[in-house]
C-alpha cells in the first residue's frame, strides 16, 4: 500500500475511536434518566389512533427490546447498533425522523462552513506571515490592532451590528439563504439540485443572478464567522514565523541572495503550515459552535434549525442526541480534512509520504 | 560527564548574568550558587557572588576566585575596590557616623557598576536603589564555601512580588486590563449602592413606574432611569449594573471550577503517569471534538426530560427567552435534578467542556517537573509523596492555570451571553438586555442610532468585560513566562 494511503487510513481510524469515547460519555449521560424516558430515543412516529395505553405498551416493548433496564454496556451496545443502522429515532417536535431531517439541512450548514474556512484560513496565514516577518512595523501594528478588535467583539454582537447596518439601513446584504422570489425558482423541478449548495447549483444551472443573490446572503454570516478565527489563526502564524525567522535555513536562504518574497513564500511559509493547521484543528469545535450560532442569528435554516425547534421546552431526546452526534462528526470531519491538507502542504510530512 | 557539568554550569552562569542585567539580584545569586555546585573550579560564579555581596563579604568571594585563577585582572580590581570600601567604612564608624540603610543599599549596588562581570556581556545598567530587596550580609559572610550557601537558594520564591508589580505596571495594556477588571469588580460589589433594588420588583430587571401602564416601548435616557428604559418598562441602568454582578459571579464560578477540575486531573494523571496518563490524554482529545453548543443542547434535554418526568415544565417569557423550570414542590428526587438545582446547568456544561486546556498544560508541566533535579533531590532524601506534591509540584505548576483562568473569565461570560441571545439559556443579564432590544435594533423603524440605549450599554459592557480580562491574562502570562524577559 502506498504510504499516503496508509497515512489516510491511520488518520481515518482515529475518528471512530474518538466517536466511541464520546458516544460512551453521551450514553452515560443518558443513563441518568429513567428507562421510560430513555425509551423515547427509539419510539417511532405516533399515529392518531394510539391511546395512552398503546403508548405505554409500546414504551414497555421498547424497553424490553433495547434492554433498557440492563447494565450500561449492554444498553450502549444496542444503542450503538441502532445508530449504525441509521435509526436515529423520531423527533416529536419536528415531526420527522432525525437522521433524514439532519441530512436534508446539511447543505446550508456545509455551504456556510466551506466558505468561512476558505475565507479565513488563507487570509489568516498570509496576514500572520506578513505581520511576523516584519515584526513591529506598520503592517504588524495594523494587524495586531485589527486582530485585537476582531477577538474582542463576540460574534453575536457583530451579527447584530452587521444586520442593523448592512441589512436594515443599507440593504446591501440580507439574512437567510436566498431571496423570496428566487426560493420558488430553486424549488422548481426545472432547477436541477445537484449538490444542495446554492452557490454551486446556480452556476451548474447557469443562473448567474441567483448565484449573486446567494453570495449576497452568504456575505454577512461568512464574515461574522471568519473574523474571530482569522484573528486567532493570524496571531498563531505570526508567532510561529517570528520564531522561525531566525532559523539557520532561512538565514542561509537570505545569504544566498534570494529575494525576501521567495524566502517567505517558498521557504518559511510551508513550515508554518503544520502548527497553524494544528491550531485550527484544535479550535474546530469552537468553529462548529460558531457556525450554529451564526446560522441561528442569520436565520439560515441549516442543521441548527433542528435544535432551535427542539429546544422549546418539551423533551425531545432523539433530536438532541442526533444533533450532538452530528456536530461531533462534523468536528471530526473538519479535523480530518485539515490533517490531510497539512500532509499535502507540509514538506516534512509530504516528503515522508510520497517519496519513500 | 565532566564536560556535561561544565556546559550546564555555563548555561546557568548565563542565566545569572541575565538576572544581574535585569537587576534581579536574588535570582542571580541563586544561579551563581547552582553554577558553583556544578563546576567548583570556575572563577566566574565567585565573581558574580562578589558583585552581589557587601564589600566585606565580597572579599571572601574574591579570594576564592583568586585561588582558582591567581592572575585574574577582574578579581584583583574588585579586591582593591572592596578593601578600599572597608577601610573607608571603618574610618566612618570610628568617627561615629552610621550610614542609613538606604544609602548602604545604594553603595552595595555600587559594586555592580564597579565590577565588569563578563567581557561578553554589556555593562550593567544604572542600578536602582531597592532597599526592600537587599540580602542579609551576615548570611553570606557566615560561609565561604558553596555548601554553606545552598540554603539561600531554597529561599527564592516562585513569584517575586515587588519586581513583578514593577514589570506588570510597565505596560499600558496591563494598566487598561487591570483598570477595566477592577472597575467591573467595583460595580459588581457596589451594585446595591449604585442602583438600589426595588423590593417590589427584585432582580436585575426592575420595572420603572414613571410610564403609562402598558407602554412597552423603550424610552430614551431621562433623569430617573439614567440609561433609558428597555422594552417592557425595565430600567436599563439597573439591569446593566446588576448584570455586572451576575457576569462576574458566573465567570468566577465557571472558571474556578474549570481550573480546579482541569488542574487536578492534569496533575494526578501527570504524577501517576503510565496508563492513567494515556487515558486522560485520550479523553481530552475526545472532549476537544465536542462543540459546546452540542453540550448545551444535550444537558438541557437531559434536564428537561428529568423535569417533565416528575410533572414540571420549562418557562419562557414573552420574548421567548428561556426563564427556568417550574418544579412541583417536593419532587427533587433524581440525581440529575438534585445536581441541576444545586448549580446552574450552563455552569456545569461550560466546566465540562473547557477543562481540557488546563489539564493538558498542567499534565505536561508535572511530567517535566517530575524529572527536575529539585524534585529528584527531594525524593532522594526521602520526602513523602504528599509533601512533594503540595510543597514542590503545586506551587510550580499552578501559574499557567491561573493565566488561562484570567483569560477565560471574559470568554465564558461572552459565551453565556451568546447562548442567551440565541435562546438556549436565560442566565445572562447582559444577554437578556440585548434580546429585549433586538427587535428595536433590527425591526422596522429601529436602528442602532435611533435606539442606541437598548444596544450600546450592554454591548459595551460585554466587550469591555472581555477585553479587560483578556488584557489582564496577557499581562499575567507575560509576567510568568520566563522566556519573555
Amino acid at each position: 500500500m502506498p504510504p499516503f494511503l496508509q497515512f489516510l487510513l491511520r488518520r481515518f481510524i482515529a475518528i471512530p475511536i474518538s466517536l466511541l469515547i464520546i458516544t460512551m460519555l453521551l450514553y452515560a449521560g443518558v443513563m441518568l434518566t429513567p428507562p421510560e424516558t430513555r425509551a423515547a430515543i427509539y419510539l417511532p412516529a405516533p399515529n392518531a389512533h394510539q391511546t395512552e395505553a398503546d403508548i405505554a405498551r409500546l414504551t414497555e416493548l421498547t424497553i424490553k427490546k433495547y434492554h433498557l433496564r440492563d447494565p450500561y454496556l449492554l444498553q450502549y451496545g444496542y444503542w450503538l447498533k441502532s445508530l449504525l443502522q441509521g435509526t436515529w429515532g423520531y423527533s416529536p417536535t419536528i415531526n420527522e425522523n432525525v437522521l433524514p431531517a439532519l441530512l436534508r439541512r446539511t447543505p446550508a450548514t456545509a455551504e456556510l462552513t466551506l466558505y468561512s474556512v476558505l475565507f479565513f484560513i488563507p487570509l489568516g496565514l498570509v496576514s500572520g506571515v506578513l505581520a511576523g516577518w516584519r515584526q513591529r512595523r506598520g503592517f504588524d501594528n495594523t494587524f495586531r490592532f485589527m486582530a485585537f478588535v476582531a477577538t474582542s467583539f463576540p460574534p453575536f454582537i457583530l451579527a447584530l451590528t452587521f444586520l442593523s447596518f448592512f441589512y436594515v439601513n443599507l440593504h446591501w446584504f440580507a439574512p437567510g439563504r436566498i431571496a423570496q422570489e428566487f426560493s420558488f425558482q430553486i424549488s422548481d423541478p426545472a432547477f436541477r439540485s445537484i449538490t444542495g449548495l446554492y452557490t454551486f447549483d446556480t452556476l451548474l444551472n447557469g443562473r448567474f443572478d441567483i448565484f449573486v443573490d446567494a453570495l449576497r446572503h452568504l456575505a454577512m454570516p461568512v464574515f461574522t464567522l471568519s473574523i474571530y478565527h482569522w484573528a486567532t489563526l493570524g496571531r498563531i502564524t505570526r508567532s510561529i514565523i517570528i520564531t522561525e525567522r531566525h532559523k539557520e535555513y532561512l538565514v542561509a536562504a537570505q545569504a544566498r541572495g534570494l529575494t525576501d518574497q521567495r524566502v517567505i513564500w517558498r521557504h518559511a511559509f510551508f513550515n508554518t503550515l503544520a502548527p497553524s493547521f494544528t491550531s485550527v484543528a484544535l479550535s474546530a469545535a469552537s468553529l462548529v459552535t460558531g457556525v450554529f450560532v451564526v446560522e441561528i442569528i442569520y436565520r439560515i435554516y441549516g442543521v441548527s434549525d433542528v435544535i432551535v425547534r427542539a429546544m422549546q421546552g418539551s423533551p425531545d431526546a432523539p433530536a438532541a442526541l442526533g444533533f450532538c452526534l452530528y456536530s461531533i462528526v462534523m468536528v471530526l470531519f473538519v479535523m480530518f480534512v485539515l490533517d490531510i491538507l497539512q500532509a499535502i502542504f507540509d514538506p516534512r510530512i509530504r516528503e515522508d509520504l510520497f517519496n519513500s | 560527564m565532566m564536560t556535561d557539568y561544565h556546559s550546564a554550569s555555563r548555561a546557568i552562569l548565563l542565566n545569572a548574568q541575565n538576572a544581574l542585567q535585569r537587576d534581579d539580584r536574588q535570582a542571580a545569586r541563586g544561579f551563581a550558587m547552582q553554577a558553583l555546585v556544578l563546576d567548583p573550579d570556575s572563577e566566574e560564579p565567585w565573581l558574580i557572588l562578589a558583585v552581589l555581596a557587601s564589600p566585606r563579604a565580597s572579599v571572601n568571594y574574591l579570594e576564592q576566585a583568586l585561588k582558582i585563577n591567581p592572575d585574574s585582572q577582574r578579581a584583583h580590581k574588585g579586591l582593591q575596590w572592596a578593601l578600599g570600601r572597608i577601610m573607608r567604612e571603618q574610618a566612618k564608624q570610628s568617627l561615629g557616623i552610621q550610614s542609613p540603610p538606604h544609602q548602604k543599599a545604594a553603595e552595595d549596588s555600587g559594586t555592580v557598576r564597579m565590577l565588569p562581570v563578563d567581557s561578553g556581556i554589556p555593562a550593567v545598567s544604572e542600578p536602582k536603589s531597592q532597599p526592600q530587596l537587599q540580602e542579609n550580609p551576615a548570611q553570606i559572610t557566615a560561609g565561604s564555601g558553596p555548601a554553606a550557601d545552598i540554603h539561600l537558594a531554597r529561599s527564592i520564591p516562585v513569584l517575586r512580588w515587588s519586581r513583578s508589580v514593577k514589570r506588570f505596571s510597565s505596560r499600558w495594556q496591563n494598566w487598561i486590563g487591570a483598570l477595566l477588571v477592577s472597575l467591573f469588580i467595583l460595580v459588581a460589589i457596589a451594585a446595591p449602592l449604585i442602583s438600589p433594588n426595588n423590593p417590589k420588583s427584585p432582580g436585575p430587571f426592575m420595572v420603572v413606574r414613571v410610564l403609562r401602564l402598558g407602554d412597552r416601548d423603550p424610552h430614551p435616557p431621562d433623569m430617573i432611569p439614567p440609561l433609558g428604559t428597555l422594552p417592557g418598562q425595565f430600567d436599563g441602568f439597573h439591569a446593566l449594573v446588576w448584570g455586572a454582578r451576575d457576569a462576574l459571579i458566573f465567570g468566577l464560578e465557571v472558571v474556578s471550577l474549570t481550573a480546579l477540575v482541569g488542574f487536578l486531573l492534569g496533575a494526578i494523571a501527570g504524577y501517576a503517569g503510565g496508563f492513567l496518563s494515556s487515558v486522560l490524554m485520550r479523553v481530552t482529545d475526545a472532549f476537544l471534538a465536542f462543540p459546546v453548543i452540542a453540550g448545551v443542547v444535550f444537558l438541557n434535554q437531559l434536564w428537561v426530560s428529568a423535569v417533565v418526568s416528575v410533572g414540571g415544565f420549562s418557562m419562557f417569557n414573552i420574548n421567548n427567552v428561556f426563564q427556568g423550570f417550574y418544579l412541583p414542590p417536593g419532587s427533587a428526587t433524581s440525581p440529575v435534578q438534585a445536581l441541576f438545582q444545586a448549580i446552574n446547568p450552563l455552569v456545569l456544561i461550560l466546566v465540562l467542556f473547557s477543562w481540557m486546556p488546563y489539564a493538558r498544560i498542567t499534565h505536561s508541566i508535572v511530567v517535566s517537573l517530575k524529572q527536575a533535579e529539585f524534585i529528584q533531590a527531594a525524593r532522594s532524601i526521602g520526602v513523602k509523596a504528599p509533601r512533594i506534591i503540595l510543597r514542590h509540584l503545586l506551587p510550580n505548576s499552578v501559574t499557567p492555570s491561573i493565566v488561562l483562568a484570567a483569560r477565560d473569565i471574559g470568554s465564558m461570560v461572552i459565551l453565556q451571553a451568546t447562548f442567551t441571545f440565541i435562546g438556549l439559556d436565560g442566565s445572562s443579564t447582559w444577554g437578556r438586555i440585548l434580546v429585549l432590544g433586538k427587535d428595536w435594533v433590527l425591526g422596522p423603524g429601529g436602528g442602532i442610532f435611533s435606539y442606541w440605549w437598548v444596544y450600546v450599554p450592554a454591548t459595551l459592557a460585554l466587550v469591555l468585560f472581555g477585553i479587560g480580562w483578556n488584557l489582564l491574562g496577557d499581562g499575567l502570562s507575560e509576567l510568568l513566562d520566563p522566556r519573555d524577559n
